[in-house]
């Protein structure tokens, strides 16, 4: 688990299995986006369903890896190895440069 | 009660090596020799509103409160509470068995609009959760419904489909017996995205169709690997106790027989089928509209209250208190049978519901009723409901439930066209008994006529009857033979005048000759009276002639007497002596 501030704007959750061979890239991934474009606005937290099955039941997580973006609003299940970065930063409603979060879960 | 539904030991016939694991449903059972494959996965497929959810439902509870087999269910498109509430009415309490621990919801709600896939990915996360549900009840049965939803959701279709193969695998090596629902593809795929291929145990494919506008249900077992089954569609219904399947060739002919007779209520017709009918079997009554049959019907009821059993009348035309009050007009009253409780009568539109609705409703009164005598009338309404060869097989189960209840059944069925010796619903071959009404029409009038057409295992009458409904009750008359044929009616009531007017003329010629043999006879006497009286006459006066002859012959005796007397004393007294000669 990490949280960088009491109140950041963005809430992050990433699902991992210890069992599961794209979790790991996923992992790295998404702990270098947060370092480079989302710094000191993010908390990230690491679950491994296997652990906390519960858990991954309430927020419906089925595939692994899940990055779920819990806020800002709305909310959205990023599923895979997040190895496009581009629909990893579309899925966060980043755009390509800062550009308007118009297009929410457009693929 | 319902864990008597599924008697594994009733279809012999479908036996096999594959270990079955039950699932309670009513009749499905019989239909596959036990059940789904133990340990396998089975695909359910079906249209919207197939029943498909419901199937695994009740696989899940049943395996949870009969076979001691809890289970999980997966629930990809409902609510664990809407899934609740949808079967609360079937009797099935989930929010009970997941409290008691015998059952799992897990409801895996994937919003497809929610979720962007990012590259590739496993399905740990939902086979995790199943892991983890499993092993917190011991769960031996899955339910996956509708795991489709998952294609189409996460996108990337080869990884998806890859997973499925693996969960399949891992359900295999926990020997979880498993249910998949599939919604059915279009253009014959049994699935929209073919996992059927996947699914290579069992195949049960459902389907819910409109058929003349009256909705019907249907199941089919497209494949079992390692097990014979019936390949037919099966009917199936929704009822309050859960899904009634219909395997109607799988219902074999087994049931306990009686030499028991049993009054049918009307003693001449009892004479006729050598005693009345076998108890447990099933008469079967035909004939066109007002022959009777109802009333017929209604005289086995009444007798079957005579002697103190409990029978059940089913009117699918009239209303319990018309019934009621149009057979008291033929002396029949039901109505003190109902108020003794020894009699049930049920009265409803045979197209209110369907065929298999009405098959159940008629299951649950003989079940409720549990009556020894039991009157459907008239099957042929049934007809209104589904096409003929579905009201046959619908009226042969009806047969069956009260066959294999040992109640002995009454069919009455209308017959449009009376010279045609057949019901309109195809079904006298399964009958035992089969009695035919007919009216027949002659010198103005119609008059109604009884054939027994057969009885099993009876020496019946061949002969004809005419059927009465009179004021106390139906009467069989031996009808009369005249030179026309069959007479009934007034014809029968002219042929007996005319007998009796031949008769009476009989004896009034006799009589005339009687009293014209009494006449010559008095005539005779009177002849021979004035023969006497004559001879009489004749001998008086014959007699009267010797008196007076003597008289004279003495007269002059004493005159000459007189005379010499005279002549010795003189001759005063002469002159009137003389005068008397």
């Amino acid at each position: 688990m990490t949280a960088t501030e009491d109140t950041p704007r963005w809430s992050l959750a990433l699902y991992v299995s210890g069992a599961s061979p794209h979790s790991a890239q996923a992992l790295e991934t998404v702990r270098r986006f947060c370092d480079e474009e989302l710094r000191g606005q993010v908390e990230l937290q690491i679950v491994d369903v296997a652990d906390q099955p519960a858990l991954a039941a309430r927020e419906g997580i089925v595939a692994v890896p899940t990055l779920v973006k819990r806020r800002p609003a709305p909310p959205r299940q990023l599923v895979g190895d997040l190895a496009d970065v581009d629909r990893l930063r579309a899925g966060l409603d980043l755009g390509a440069a800062h550009s308007p979060p118009s297009a929410p879960g457009a693929t | 009660m319902a864990a008597t539904m599924h008697p594994p030991g009733t279809a012999p016939s479908i036996r096999s090596a594959v270990a079955k694991a039950p699932t309670g449903i009513q009749g499905f059972d019989e239909l596959t020799g036990g059940g789904l494959p133990g340990g396998r996965a089975t695909l359910v497929t079906g249209g919207p509103g197939s029943c498909k959810t419901l199937f695994g439902i009740e696989f899940l509870v049943r395996g949870a409160q009969e076979f001691d087999e809890p289970g999980v269910l997966l629930a990809f498109e409902e609510s664990a509470a809407d899934l609740t509430q949808n079967v609360a009415s079937l009797g099935f309490d989930l929010a009970g068995l997941e409290t008691d621990g015998r059952l799992v919801i897990d409801a895996v709600r994937i919003d497809a609009s929610e979720i962007v896939t990012t590259g590739d990915f496993d399905l740990d996360g939902l086979f995790i959760r199943l892991a983890s549900a499993v092993q917190s009840v011991g769960a031996r049965r899955v339910v996956l419904d509708t795991i489709e939803v998952l294609f189409g959701a996460l996108g990337d279709e080869a990884i998806v489909r890859n997973e499925f193969s693996r969960l399949l695998r891992w359900l295999k090596d926990h020997e979880l017996t498993t249910v998949i629902t599939g919604e059915r593809g279009r253009e014959g795929q049994l699935t929209r995205y073919g996992i059927e291929e996947y699914a290579s145990d069992c195949v049960i494919v459902l389907d819910h169709r409109m058929q003349d506008e009256i909705a019907t249900r249907r199941l089919r077992v497209v494949k079992y690997r390692g097990s014979l089954h019936g390949t037919n569609e099966y009917p199936f219904l929704v009822t309050d106790r859960g899904l009634r399947v219909w395997p109607i060739t799988s219902t074999s002919l087994t049931y306990a027989v009686s030499t028991e007779r049993v009054s049918l209520g009307v003693p001449p017709l009892d004479e006729m089928l050598g005693g009345g009918v076998y108890r447990g079997s099933t008469v079967l009554v035909t004939g066109t509209a007002g022959t009777g049959k109802t009333t017929l019907a209604a005289s086995a009821v009444d007798a079957a209250c005579v002697r103190g059993e409990s029978a059940l009348f089913v009117s699918f035309e009239e209303a319990p208190a018309q019934i009621i009050r149009n057979l008291r007009s033929v002396g029949i009253d039901l109505g003190r049978w109902v108020d003794q409780g020894l009699l049930r009568l049920w009265g409803e539109r045979a197209t209110a519901f369907g065929l298999e609705a009405h098959l159940s409703g008629i299951e649950r009164l003989l079940e409720e009723t549990e009556p020894t005598v039991a009157v459907l009338d008239a099957v042929g309404s049934l007809s209104n409901v589904g096409a003929e060869a579905e009201v046959t097989s619908a009226v042969v189960r009806e047969v069956d439930m009260m066959k294999s209840r040992g109640i002995t059944g009454i069919l009455t069925s209308l017959s449009h066209d009376a010279q045609r010796e057949s019901s309109s619903v195809a079904v006298s071959s399964v009958v035992d008994t089969w009695l035919l009404l007919r009216n027949v029409e002659s010198d103005g009038e119609r008059n109604r006529l009884l054939f027994v057409m057969k009885s099993r295992g009876t020496a019946h009458s061949n002969q004809v009857r005419e059927f009465l409904l009179t004021d106390h009750g139906a009467e069989l008359l031996d009808v009369t033979v005249g030179a026309r044929g069959v007479l009934t009616g007034s014809a029968r009531l002219a042929q007996a005048a005319e007998e009796r007017a031949a008769a009476a003329e009989r004896s009034a010629e006799l009589e005339r000759r009687r009293m014209a043999f009494a006449r010559r006879t008095a005539e005779v006497d009177a002849e021979v009276a004035a023969l006497r009286a004559q001879l009489a006459t004749e001998s008086a006066e014959l007699d009267l002639l010797v008196a007076e002859e003597s008289r004279g012959v003495s007269a002059r005796a004493a005159d000459r007497a007189s005379l010499a007397r005279r002549r010795e004393s003189g001759s005063a007294h002469a002159a009137p002596a003389s005068r008397d000669g």
